[in-house]
């Protein structure tokens, strides 16, 4: 681990040298969820709950949401993706690390800038706006927030690794990453909480992976999940994380195979 | 010489043609996702910050016409702006006899995205005769105008943010930041507090694509209000251009 270790500083030490860079991710992905509550307050008007969300529960969606966005969400896809076409995969495999794990720790190194960030504007926002907020009654909630954004973390992850590794085979995954994205907008509750979709929208959002990224997490934080059936959604998270493992664990050993070393 | 720019781009797509068609079904599911996001919301409401959905519906296709076009003439020139300067390649243009910033900006015409223009200009045509926004004429001729300033408004405040990549070098994000921001803009501003919205026709210039146009189309917008747009924009173009020649004069072509 001490390989990995190391590993992380580097990684750590040139995104700090990039600040601007993070600075700018950290907007990226918080923006859509700072509009979406303004849309959502204005629909209100004068009614007290749309949807069984109130002003304060709908303000804290999108907050929650933003909280996850910003540690959880993954963009490594496109990295991979430049590594493999431009052959620098290459200089990982004479190494003793392994590449997906050693991009793994560059993702992580980020997240840890990033996270600070978050936690600090949201603190700020928490002290200054402290009404517009509904926070746990539960210390208990908070932990299984936290890890339920583990499993959003690596879902999330694994599914980018796959579309990155996926260039072996197609080259440019470019549109793959689209759909990805939009498949996540929609069925992740990024765009609205699931319970406005129509229910059969609800019923195969809850079949999907996407679920777990963002709405799951959410709904845990706002304590809309019975708490004797959070342990079913977790066995559900955990079925995701390993059968996508299990499938980038496959793809990744017949992509060794099929890759020649050679950039496009 | 953009003729040839033009021909070199469809043939470079031409040998695409898979990966062209896959981003294109792409786009489609795309813009389903924007118009099911106008859906859910006036599931709740019959008016957003005093616009309807037809009205907001429009709004959407604008702000992805002008978009389209954006990406189409601009966006795969411009979007690599930054990595050209923080890899040194800059004086590639800079040594060549036309403008460097003409090069840097239109040397990749993007046939898929004017592809895509065309579609949502079906989509638009679709909607004036679907619902009645009782049109004008003038307005619609003034609105086809006001199109090509959302362009050059964009354009201007891509460029800004890029020319940055002179002083921050590594800031390739920007354009995914600026693509985010952008799609504020295809919202009602009126839903906005009042700073935010002034904001959006001054410091972070989003109001222009779809707000504007829809407005003037819907005969919302007052015609000093449409004059304030052409004059923005050309404030905007020039300060984009006199930004770009003070910081091409402190490029020092040494790569990061």
């Amino acid at each position: 681990m001490k390989k990995y270790w190391q590993l992380f500083k580097t990684w750590l030490g040139r995104t700090l040298i990039y600040r601007a860079r993070v600075v700018i991710w950290f907007c990226t992905d918080i923006i859509q969820f700072a509009v979406m509550p303004f849309i959502w307050l204005s629909v209100y008007g004068s009614r007290v709950s749309i949807g069984g969300y109130s002003k304060t529960g709908i303000i804290t969606y999108y907050a929650v949401g933003a909280f996850i966005s910003t540690v959880a969400s993954s963009h490594i896809a496109s990295i991979i993706r430049k590594e493999i076409n431009q052959g620098s995969l290459n200089k990982y495999l004479v190494k003793p690390v392994s590449f997906l794990f050693s991009e793994c720790i560059h993702k992580f190194s980020f997240k840890v800038v990033s996270t600070l960030l978050i936690l600090i504007l949201g603190a700020g926002v928490a002290v200054c706006f402290p009404s517009l907020w509904a926070f746990p009654q539960s210390p208990i909630t908070i932990l299984l927030f936290c890890l339920s954004v583990l499993f959003s973390l690596a879902i999330a992850q694994i599914l980018q690794l796959i579309i990155g590794v996926s260039a072996i085979w197609l080259g440019e995954v470019t549109a793959l990453s689209q759909v990805h994205r939009i498949l996540s907008s929609v069925f992740s509750g990024e765009l609205a909480p699931l319970t406005f979709f129509p229910l059969f929208f609800q019923t195969l959002a809850g079949a999907l992976p996407f679920f777990y990224m963002t709405y799951f997490p959410i709904q845990i934080f706002l304590e809309k999940i019975p708490f004797n059936q959070i342990g079913w959604y977790f066995l559900g998270a955990l079925a995701w994380v390993a059968g996508l493992g299990g499938l980038l664990f496959l793809m990744w050993k017949r992509a060794l195979k099929h890759y020649d070393g050679s950039s496009m | 010489m953009y003729r040839v720019f033009i021909a070199n781009s469809f043939s470079y797509e031409a040998q695409y043609r898979a990966d062209t068609w896959i981003k294109l079904l792409t786009n489609f599911l795309w813009v389903g996702m924007l118009l099911l996001t106008i859906e859910i919301v006036f599931q709740f409401t019959s008016g957003l910050g005093g616009w309807s959905k037809e009205q907001v519906y429009l709004m959407t296709v604008f702000w992805i016409m002008a978009d389209e076009l954006f990406v189409a003439f601009f966006s795969p020139g411009l979007s690599n702006l930054s990595t050209t300067i923080s890899q040194g390649d800059l004086d590639v243009f800079l040594t060549k006899p036309v403008s460097a910033l003409f090069l840097v900006s239109c040397k990749l015409f993007l046939m898929r995205a004017f592809y895509r223009f065309v579609t949502q200009l079906l989509i638009l045509g679709f909607l004036v005769y679907q619902y009645d926004f009782a049109l004008s004429w003038w307005h619609a001729l003034v609105t086809g105008a006001l199109l090509i300033i959302a362009v050059s408004v964009d354009y201007s405040r891509v460029l800004i943010a890029n020319i940055f990549a002179f002083w921050f070098e590594r800031i390739e994000n920007v354009n995914d930041a600026i693509g985010m921001i952008s799609g504020i803009g295809r919202y009602p501003l009126d839903i906005f507090p009042r700073t935010i919205k002034i904001l959006t026709f001054t410091l972070v210039p989003i109001a222009f694509s779809a707000y504007v146009p829809t407005a003037t189309l819907t005969g919302k917008w007052p015609w000093y209000a449409i004059a304030y747009a052409f004059i923005f924009a050309a404030f905007l173009f020039t300060c984009a251009v006199l930004f770009w020649n003070y910081a091409v004069r402190r490029y020092s072509s040494a790569s990061s």
